[in-house]
């Protein structure tokens, strides 16, 4: 069981990302450097109607959600929410490829690879967060927007949302991370 | 055609047609020995029997969708919250049932047959709807609706009236067939009805931005007019012939018995083939539209 108010998560500042995708490729050397999997990915949205349009970029992973379904459904329990910090971590050692989190996930955060037949995905670097570093991606972006802390203090910041127009609907599984996007992308008002 | 031929997900797409063929045939078998009063023909011991193996090669089939099919014993740890692990718990307790009963016609046995019978039935059903619970969870929102299940038991009933008729020798007598008929139509019609929602459902889903865009390499064989063709597939081979064969069977006549004769196993396999290319587009799309 969770402590309540020590959540830990992510916040990504859209308005500072530049679709660099350093955070990305930072991942993917740290995290899986052999196979297909994109545990971190860099989304990029389009909308409005000339000459009102706008763009935005979305560095996502796992959202590390409040309530997640991939803990509640994996058949091995290969996920576990941390009670000390609510990071959902996947243990490898205990997946058998059934893939049935990546059709639950609504965000797209576990990936599988078929070579080693397994899933992984964001663990929050937990490793380097238990040794007092910060988790690669955030240490990577050039740009400063990807942060990460309580979600107490991250969801008090201004503009901090996770309802936005182009993502999934978050009471789906009530997901940790917070936004900040551009005010065409909100799609209801900050959470 | 689509991006990736495993969306299709032909181990899952083969698994659960087999295990709701199974389902069906243990349910025509059990209905033919009740109304036999257990002195069944060769025919439908044959039936009986053919339930364990094509449990036994669902469930293999299965096993193929897995990245480490041998650590397959892990996916029992969870039982109790994941919709998963229960499906595999009710689908062993299926099988272990049907491998008991499959003995029994095997050998010839008539006692405790029709209960185990009726017990495999209802735990064939148990796993059919076990299946449909993993795909209705809240975060699919296109399984997740009443259409997914009608379609799982719409699949079963069609078979289990499908079989009898398509292999009249399992019947002792032309009128015994009306049931099975009537079976066959209502299974039918259960599938006409769930693609329709489906598709309805298909249809909403499929006008937002990003999925609109995974769906950009499905849409020859995924669109909104799809219904057309498909719709009328399941009327033309799963209900017509069904429906006309109930209205002539009361004024059977040797006409009627040459047709259904040279039409029945086409009209079988055509099911079949529909049924299981239906399937397979069904997991084309709930991948597809849950994609980010």
């Amino acid at each position: 069981m969770q402590v309540p108010g020590t959540q830990v998560a992510f916040f990504v500042d859209s308005t500072k990302c530049t679709n660099c995708k350093t955070c990305e490729i930072a991942c993917k050397d740290f995290n899986s450097p052999d196979d297909s999997r994109r545990i971190r990915r860099v989304h990029s949205f389009e909308g409005g109607e000339f000459p009102h349009v706008f763009a935005y970029n979305i560095s996502m992973s796992c959202n590390h959600c409040e309530d997640p379904i991939c803990v509640e459904h994996c058949p091995t329990e290969a996920y576990t929410k941390r009670a000390r910090d609510g990071i959902v971590v996947h243990n490898p050692q205990r997946c058998i490829g059934c893939r049935y989190c990546i059709w639950l996930c609504p965000y797209g955060a576990p990936q599988f690879d078929p070579v080693e037949g397994k899933v992984r995905k964001c663990n929050l670097c937990v490793e380097e967060l238990d040794g007092g570093n910060a988790p690669v991606c955030v240490a990577a972006c050039p740009t400063r927007a990807i942060e990460i802390g309580s979600l107490a203090d991250i969801a008090s910041r201004h503009g901090a949302t996770a309802s936005i127009r182009d993502l999934p609907p978050a009471d789906l599984t009530r997901p940790s991370c917070r936004y900040k996007v551009r005010k065409e992308a909100l799609h209801a008002p900050a959470r | 055609m689509p991006r990736r031929a495993s969306d299709l997900e032909w181990s899952l797409t083969l698994f659960t047609m087999t295990m709701q063929l199974a389902c069906g045939l243990a349910m025509a078998a059990t209905l033919l020995d009740l109304g036999m009063r257990r002195s069944a023909s060769e025919p439908v011991r044959y039936l009986g029997v053919a339930v364990f193996p094509l449990v036994a090669i669902g469930v293999l089939l299965s096993l193929f969708h897995l990245g480490h099919p041998f650590a397959a014993w892990k996916s029992f740890l969870n039982f109790g919250r994941s919709r998963l692990s229960l499906e595999i718990v009710v689908t062993t307790i299926f099988a272990l049932s049907s491998l008991f009963y499959s003995a029994l016609w095997l050998m010839g046995i008539a006692r405790f047959r029709l209960a185990l019978g009726t017990g495999t039935v209802l735990l064939g059903l148990a796993t059919v709807l076990a299946s449909a619970a993993i795909y209705t969870v809240r975060t699919q929102p296109f399984w997740n609706s009443g259409w997914l299940p009608m379609s799982f038991l719409g699949t079963t009933l069609l078979f289990a009236g499908l079989v009898p008729t398509t292999f009249r020798g399992l019947l002792p007598d032309d009128t015994s067939a009306r049931p099975f008929l009537g079976a066959t139509m209502v299974g039918g019609l259960s599938l006409l009805v769930s693609a329709i929602w489906m598709f309805r459902r298909f249809c909403r889903l499929g006008q937002g931005r990003l999925a609109s865009a995974h769906l950009q390499g499905e849409r020859p064989v995924l669109s909104p007019w799809s219904i057309v063709p498909f719709g009328f597939y399941v009327l033309l081979t799963g209900i017509l012939p069904s429906a006309i064969a109930l209205a002539l069977w009361s004024t059977a006549n040797d006409w009627a018995n040459l047709l259904f004769a040279r039409f029945s196993l086409p009209t079988f396999v055509l099911i079949s083939l529909g049924a299981v290319v239906g399937r397979a587009l069904t997991y084309l799309a709930g991948t597809s539209l849950s994609r980010f």
